[in-house]
């Protein structure tokens, strides 16, 4: 009964630009603009929150639901709603507030069929002097559903791809080649580029928050005084963001609409379907698609921000 | 023989936030899942495992076959695992052998984020907000949180819909069986901001405790009248809240608890239902006492 009720389908993506999801913030010793990180863990990720609010306004775009008309009545089911502007339609279901949730000012609220979790990296790039290699760790890889258990030397590198040397520096970091386990072969189906799998290699997870936190992007920028032409007094800061090539991995659940009732009315779509998992998936990957194009996160306009999902159900929906 | 108690453990797979009170723009979590959070995920869970649609009817045969107790944070270890449930101390809030102030430096972070306006794509105006949340990796050596507490549940029956305690927890609708612990306990959503994948929690161990004593918290249990009953001792914490009446002596906290419930002309959450006033767990007794376990685990006068 549950596999009919709920789906949980876990997605890939790399970075095709460095992305940045800021803080709102910033810390002592630091960049001035720090990207949001997992306390315990501290490495960067992508919340929920983010990938959720951005697939909803993209999934809004794919279906003409950004900003439009029923008869005299203007919505946008993009966006919080707050008040009225979610249109809230459930017969036939509208792809944007079924699947992400409304909330309406009087009357109805839902909370949405698609629960996003964060997104984390699993492969994280690093120059080497053996060229670019993908680095990740046991606890990058936990929850994939491999098979075995991964296992990495306490200092040094275990290489889970073909390479040969026996030192690696990541970074400004040398280490050795060690004794590990694990092997990437069941990931290969999921979209991830051959040479991430064929040049990844294991560290333990102490190591892994060192290495992806030494080697994030970081830029600085100042404004240009118009009337000068030259750099604005106080205006030089910082900031960093996830580089590009980094492989990220989060789960979202689809849940199925048909026990659900909104305002005693059965969700169905259009010609009177069932809001299934199917259904729901679709929509939200509308969405996901056109993250490769307008991108997520801050500094958008600035060469940041877009993320391929590499294993969509339909490539073209 | 009704009441059965099992302990459980999960881990906890995403940050979790119990909601407890707002400062300003921040959203304060509460340390420790009650019962009624719990009560609400499972009955969001098994209606429709159970093919049913009608969640008022599911939630109201769950309050008469389980009692739950309250989840603590708990850090299993090879040489000593530890519950951090509250008590109120001279030294003042303690969790297990923690400070209050050492506790939340260990266990407890929080998000900012703002909603985006869609028609400029800058930030909302007053939409900048924090929530406060339960770590899943603990802050300064993560190590994997896990949260664990003790539950009752009996056999009963009620018109279509009945639970049974064989070999297994089994709850059955018709001719749908659900599982308790495969099923239903694997993985449950505790809490807000799920739909941002908060509160996901993993069923680590369920195992049944014949012993009436607690072991890790005070206490102990039996069943008189059909009601779970836990009798402390002068001094013990109570672990879970405890509905105000005249006479209890006891020295702690009190709050007003205050619960958000299904209108059926409004939906979800738009009725408030004030549940009164409670001492919050930690509070300390002053006098041997005995109380009723009710289906939301809250704690009563006998």
């Amino acid at each position: 009964m549950s596999e009919n009720m709920y789906e949980i389908k876990k997605y890939y993506a790399i970075t095709l630009d460095p992305i940045h999801i800021g803080t709102g913030g910033s810390r002592l010793g630091r960049v001035d603009l720090p990207i949001i990180r997992e306390p315990g863990t501290n490495l960067p990720k992508i919340p929920g929150t983010s990938l959720s609010g951005t697939a909803r306004a993209y999934t809004a775009i794919a279906t003409n639901r950004y900003l439009w008309k029923d008869g005299d009545t203007e919505y946008s089911c993009a966006g919080r709603g707050g008040g009225e502007k979610h249109c809230g339609k459930v017969n036939p279901a509208c792809p944007v507030c079924i699947p992400y949730g409304f909330s309406k000012g009087t009357g109805y609220s839902m909370q949405g069929l698609a629960q996003f979790f964060d997104a984390h990296i699993l492969f994280f790039p690093v120059a080497s002097m053996a060229g670019p290699v993908w680095v990740t760790s046991p606890m990058a890889l936990e929850g994939l559903g491999l098979q075995q258990e991964f296992q990495a030397p306490a200092v040094g590198f275990y290489p889970l791809g073909e390479l040969l040397k026996n030192k690696l520096n990541f970074g400004w970091l040398m280490l050795n080649k060690g004794t590990g386990k694990g092997n990437l072969n069941e990931l290969d189906q999921k979209g991830i580029p051959k040479v991430v799998t064929q040049r990844a290699v294991l560290v333990s997870d102490n190591l892994f928050s060192l290495i992806v936190n030494s080697n994030l992007e970081v830029r600085t920028s100042v404004s240009i005084d118009p009337q000068t032409g030259t750099a604005e007094e106080g205006a030089l800061f910082t900031y960093e963001a996830i580089p590009r090539g980094t492989i990220l991995k989060f789960e979202i659940v689809y849940n199925s609409g048909k026990t659900f009732r909104i305002a005693e009315k059965e969700l169905k779509t259009e010609g009177n379907g069932d809001v299934g998992i199917s259904w729901v998936k679709t929509q939200v990957e509308k969405g996901l698609k056109l993250f490769e194009t307008l991108g997520i996160g801050g500094m958008g306009t600035r060469g940041m921000g877009r993320l391929k999902v590499l294993n969509l159900e339909k490539e073209d929906c | 023989m009704g009441w059965r108690l099992f302990k459980w453990t999960f881990r906890l797979k995403s940050p979790l936030y119990i909601g407890f009170h707002k400062v300003m723009h921040f959203y304060r979590t509460r340390p420790y899942v009650p019962g009624k959070p719990l009560w609400g995920a499972l009955t969001a869970k098994l209606t429709p495992l159970l093919g049913l649609d009608d969640y008022q009817k599911v939630g109201e045969f769950l309050k008469k076959v389980i009692r739950p107790g309250y989840l603590y944070p708990y850090i299993e270890s090879n040489e000593k695992s530890e519950l951090y449930y509250p008590k109120y101390t001279e030294k003042g809030l303690m969790f297990g052998l923690l400070s209050k102030y050492e506790f939340e430096k260990r266990f407890i972070s929080s998000m900012a984020s703002t909603a985006i306006e869609a028609q400029s794509l800058t930030a909302e105006d007053g939409m900048l907000h924090e929530v406060e949340f339960i770590s899943h990796y603990t802050i300064d050596d993560g190590k994997p949180v896990f949260m664990s507490g003790f539950i009752w549940v009996r056999e009963f029956s009620e018109n279509d819909i009945s639970l049974s305690i064989k070999d297994e927890v089994i709850i059955t609708c018709l001719e749908k069986k659900v599982k308790f612990k495969d099923q239903l306990a694997n993985r449950l959503q505790l809490g807000g901001e799920r739909k941002y994948g908060f509160g996901l929690v993993e069923l680590h161990k369920i195992v049944e405790i014949k012993d009436p004593k607690f072991n890790e918290l005070p206490g102990e249990w039996k069943e008189e009248n059909g009601e779970v009953c836990i009798s402390l001792k002068r001094d013990d914490p109570i672990w879970a809240h405890v509905k105000h009446f005249e006479n209890l002596k006891i020295k702690g906290d009190i709050e007003l608890l205050v619960g958000r419930e299904w209108d059926p002309g409004e939906g979800a959450g738009k009725k408030l239902e004030p549940l009164g006033l409670c001492w919050s767990p930690g509070s300390i007794l002053l006098e041997d006492r005995k109380f009723i376990v009710d289906g939301l685990g809250i704690w009563r006068e006998i």
